[in-house]
This record gives structure tokens, C-alpha cells and sequence, in this order.
């Protein structure tokens, strides 16, 4: 499955989940997903409560940095990897403030129980 | 309370070298754990280096041991605040003041109150500048001692500076965590590795100013029998109104340390529950404002009895040497963990902040030697003393057998993810 593709069902799962929704409501911020070992880079939006993905942003600053390499995302964002396991093996490293890291991991938890 | 246990013991001299000694340790340590730092940027510190240097067992061990060590070290700092509060306001009893304290902090990392950057740095230039000021201000006092007579004054017996110098680690303890905070990972390559060594160097040089204040204004007598030593030399300079000057710096301490103490044990715990390395119960999230709400009870919890155990049983000093030896252990460790990781090709070489390897080795020595140091100074006069050391180690080991690798009753077994699509 196409990265692109993934993400984009991340997305459409956050905004089709009650909690997730609930979580990310009044939560607006402009995720940088950088893949090293292709050089791409996706942006994930939240923003009022619904989260998008963008291959180019349109405005605002990044608040979030997810780096890591497309196999290791692409498993992330389906929840076939652990992302706490991932940082911990130094294959995945997220840039922000604690608590938004906090957040994001807990809607992957919330929609992958990983 | 830390000044006070340095100045039992030793003269204000002794106080200035070890304080000064653990500084230039510390700030080795601090570029060991930058160094590491550049490769895992986002990890959980200690956890993360130790892990890959020397597996999941060793790391998990030590990531428990660490863990216990800030339960104590939120529980001391509430005692003392509580008793600081008790003083200035007798009619309140420590108790409730714990009790407020403690719900009020929880209630706003439950919030996901936090003090903004701007505020905190105007919290901290506050603190320092503070401390350098009133530090300086002690000379200028018509009351003040003797100098000479102050710094050879003996009414307290000296104690091998080695063990000063295991005690003064823990003034500066906490720069480690400034290793996760890139906010990219170009921050990496100089400014986290300059934060941690500037951070050490600036307490270092508020320390001493403010110690060398003590040693001129109030008697090392008079220092080292009572626990709330800041408050003695406020006092001392103005009068019964420097109990509120006292207040005054433990209140911010409070909510910039102290806080930041519960969300960082906080965080821990919910990062060891998501990689099944603790009770799933405490990856719990409020659902509104996303923060780790069942971690940051539990801490609550656990640090709260460990300051009533302080009031109680009055052992915040036995508390305070305990966690001293404990975080020399963890810098050894993390020391140890970039020899380690050096040798086995995990740290890319050509570094500005690089240390020689020797440096490495001579640092993780010393180390080692001034927590032997401290822990026999804490066994001397009495070894059952040794007792909380011996609890933690043996808590941390069971906790590493339960949740470690292997199989066992209480390991939680990943939901299988629903990956719609991936077969197209």
C-alpha cells in the first residue's frame, strides 16, 4: 500500500472514530512526516477536530516532526508497528513539544491498540 | 536541605570543591548522554541508551531503579515545601498542604497545564538571578561572620569529600532530560549538548555564590542541624519577612522543577505501559485534553505516600543521600552506555562534543568512586540505612522479572491491526 494511501486512511479512521475525534478536537496542528530513505515529506492537518493529509502545506508552522524511514512509517500508520518501540529502537524520531507527542501516540493507540 | 547535608559534611570549603567536582562531572555525563543524543533523539533517555547498549534487561532494570528514584525525589520536594509552608503559615498543618499540593499539581498536568516557555525561562532567570544576588548580598551584611573563621570553622567534623561531592550530584540533576527537547534534529548537533553543560554551569555558579553567602552569614552549625537551610539564611539577612523570601523561591522551584518532575515520571511510566513494560491500566489518556491521566495519578500517588513516609518517619535526609547514589549510578550507567555503544558502532564518530574514550572511562571511575563513597557515608552511622537502596534494587528486579522478556501471565499481547486494503 502506497504511504500516501496509508496516511490518508489514518486519517479517514481518526475522523470515523469517536474518540479520536474527541481527542484531536481543539488540538490544531501541522504534522511534518519526513521519510529518510526516500527524502519525501507528507503534512498531516488537524484541524477542528478533522485531520487531513497534504502533500504541501499550505501555510503555518510545523509543530510536529515524525522522522523515519517509509517502512518503518508505513507500519506506524497502519499499526503494524509499535511507535514507542520504534523510538526506543532509534528508528523512529518524532520533534515537538511532550505533549503533543503524547497525543499523537495515543491516537495511534487509540486506533490500532498498539 | 541538600546545603545542609553538604555542610554536615564539611567546612564551606569542602562544600565549594565538591560542588564544583560534581559540576565537571556532571557536565561529562551531560556530553556522553548529548553524544547518544544525536543518534536517539527522541528516546526516553537513560532507557533508550541503555537498551541499546546493553539490551532490555539491564535497561529495564535501570529504567526502574531510575523511575523509583523520582517517585523520591517528588515526594522529597513536596515534604519540603509542605514544611516550608507549615513554617511560614503554623496554623496549617503539613499534611493538608501535601494534600493541596499535590491534587493541585495533578489536577493541571491532568489539564495539560503548562507553564509556557517565556514563563519558564522568567522562572528560572528568576531563581538564578536570585540566588546570585542574595548569595552576593550575604557579604555586604554588617552581621556577617568572620570569612576565615567561617571557612576553617570545625564545629562539625569533616567527611571524606568524596562523599560531599556524591551528595553534590544531585544539585544538578535533571539536566539529562533536557536530551529529548530538539525540537529538530539539526538542534542536536549543538544546542542540546550546549543546554545540558550551560545548564550545569549556571547552577554551579548560582550554587556556589549562594553558599559562599552562607558561609559569611549564618553559622555551619546552625546550617547543618536544620534541614530548610535557605530559609535560615533569609532569615538571617532580614529578618522574620525572609521566611517569605524563602517561600518566595520554593514556590517557583516548585512549579517549574517540581512539575516538571511529575509529567517527566509521568511520561516514563506511560511510555513503559505502551511498550508492555508495565500495566496496560496506565497508558490511560484522558480523552479530552490527551494526556496521560492514569500515569500521572499513579506517580502522584506513589511520590504522595513517599512524602508522608518523609513526615512520618522524618527520613527526607535518608531520602536525599539515597537519591544521590542513585543518580551517580544512572550517570555511570549512562556513561558506560556511550563507551559501550562507541565500541560498538552505534554512535557515528566525528563529533565536535566528542570526548576521548579515556575521559569516558575516567569519568564513569570517578563516578563509581564517589557513589562508594556515599554509600558508605550513608551505611557508617547506621546500615540499615542501606535498607532503601536494597528495597528499590530488589523492586526494580522484580519488576524487570514480571514485565521483562520471557513469557509471563502478565504480559499484554498486541491487538492485531486491522490493515484494510493491504492486500489490493
Amino acid at each position: 500500500m502506497e504511504l500516501k494511501a496509508i496516511l490518508s486512511d489514518f486519517c479517514d479512521r481518526s475522523n470515523d472514530n469517536i474518540k479520536a475525534k474527541r481527542l484531536v478536537s481543539g488540538w490544531d496542528r501541522l504534522i511534518e512526516i519526513q521519510v529518510d530513505d526516500t527524502g519525501n515529506s507528507f503534512f498531516l492537518e488537524t484541524c477542528n477536530g478533522v485531520a487531513n493529509i497534504m502533500t504541501d502545506p499550505k501555510s503555518g508552522h510545523v509543530n510536529i516532526i515524525v522522522e523515519g524511514s517509509q517502512n518503518v512509517i508505513a507500519g506506524v500508520f497502519s499499526g503494524s508497528k509499535n511507535p514507542s518501540s520504534e523510538v526506543l529502537d532509534g528508528n523512529l524520531a518524532l520533534f515537538g513539544s511532550d505533549m503533543d507527542q503524547i497525543k499523537l501516540d495515543a491516537l495511534s493507540l487509540i486506533l490500532w491498540g498498539v | 536541605m541538600l546545603i545542609s547535608l553538604l555542610f554536615r559534611l564539611g567546612d564551606v570549603g569542602t562544600v565549594v570543591l565538591a560542588v564544583t567536582s560534581a559540576a565537571i562531572l556532571c557536565g561529562l555525563v551531560a556530553l556522553a548522554a548529548g553524544e547518544m543524543a544525536k543518534t536517539y533523539p527522541s528516546g526516553a533517555g537513560i532507557r533508550t541508551f541503555s537498551r541499546q547498549a546493553f539490551g532490555e534487561t539491564v535497561s529495564l532494570f535501570v529504567t526502574f531503579t531510575y523511575l523509583s528514584v523520582l517517585f523520591l525525589v517528588a515526594g522529597l520536594e513536596s515534604y519540603l515545601l509542605s514544611a516550608l509552608l507549615q513554617i511560614t503559615f503554623p496554623g496549617v498543618p503539613a499534611f493538608l498542604w501535601l494534600v493541596v499540593l499535590f491534587v493541585g499539581v495533578m489536577a493541571l498536568n491532568i489539564r495539560g497545564v503548562k507553564l509556557s516557555a517565556p514563563v519558564q525561562i522568567i522562572a528560572t532567570l528568576i531563581l538564578v538571578i536570585g540566588m546570585l544576588f542574595f548569595g552576593a548580598l550575604g557579604w555586604w551584611q554588617p552581621q556577617r561572620l568572620n570569612f576565615v573563621d567561617a571557612f576553617y570553622s570545625s564545629s562539625v567534623v569533616s567527611l571524606p569529600l568524596l562523599a560531599s561531592i556524591g551528595t553534590a550530584v544531585f544539585l544538578f540533576v535533571g539536566f539529562e532530560w533536557i536530551a529529548p527537547l530538539g525540537i529538530n534534529r539539526a538542534a542536536y548537533q549543538r544546542k542540546i549538548p550546549y543546554a545540558m553543560c550551560a545548564s550545569i554551569v549556571v547552577n554551579c555558579l548560582a550554587y556556589l555564590v549562594f553558599i559562599l553567602g552562607f558561609a559569611v552569614l549564618v553559622p555551619r552549625g546552625d546550617v547543618a542541624d536544620g534541614s530548610l537551610a535557605h530559609l535560615l539564611y533569609f532569615v538571617e539577612m532580614v529578618g522574620p519577612n525572609g521566611a517569605l523570601i524563602a517561600l518566595g523561591f520554593s514556590v517557583i522551584a516548585i512549579f517549574t522543577t517540581f512539575n516538571a518532575g511529575i509529567m517527566g515520571g509521568a511520561q516514563i511510566l506511560y511510555v513503559l505501559a505502551r511498550e508492555h513494560r508495565l500495566p496496560k491500566v496506565l497508558t490511560g489518556i484522558n480523552g479530552r485534553w490527551g494526556t496521560p491521566a492514569n500515569a500521572i495519578l499513579a506517580l502522584g500517588f506513589v511520590a504522595g505516600l513517599c512524602a508522608v513516609i518523609a513526615i512520618v518517619f522524618d527520613t527526607a535526609a535518608l531520602f536525599m543521600l539515597t537519591s544521590s547514589i542513585l543518580f551517580c549510578l544512572a550517570y555511570i550507567c549512562i556513561t558506560v552506555s556511550a563507551i559501550r555503544l562507541r565500541a560498538m558502532r552505534k554512535i557515528p564518530a566525528g563529533d565536535a562534543f566528542k570526548l576521548p574514550t579515556s575521559v569516558l572511562y575516567g569519568a564513569a571511575l570517578a563516578m563509581t568512586a564517589i557513589a562508594a563513597a556515599s554509600l558508605w557515608e550513608l551505611l557508617s552511622n547506621d546500615p540499615k540505612r542501606g535498607g532503601l537502596i536494597l528495597c528499590i534494587f530488589f523492586l526494580a528486579a522484580i519488576l524487570t522479572a514480571i514485565f521483562g522478556d520471557g513469557p509471563h501471565p502478565f504480559r499484554v499481547k498486541a491487538a492485531a491491526p486491522d490493515l484494510r486494503g493491504e492486500q489490493a
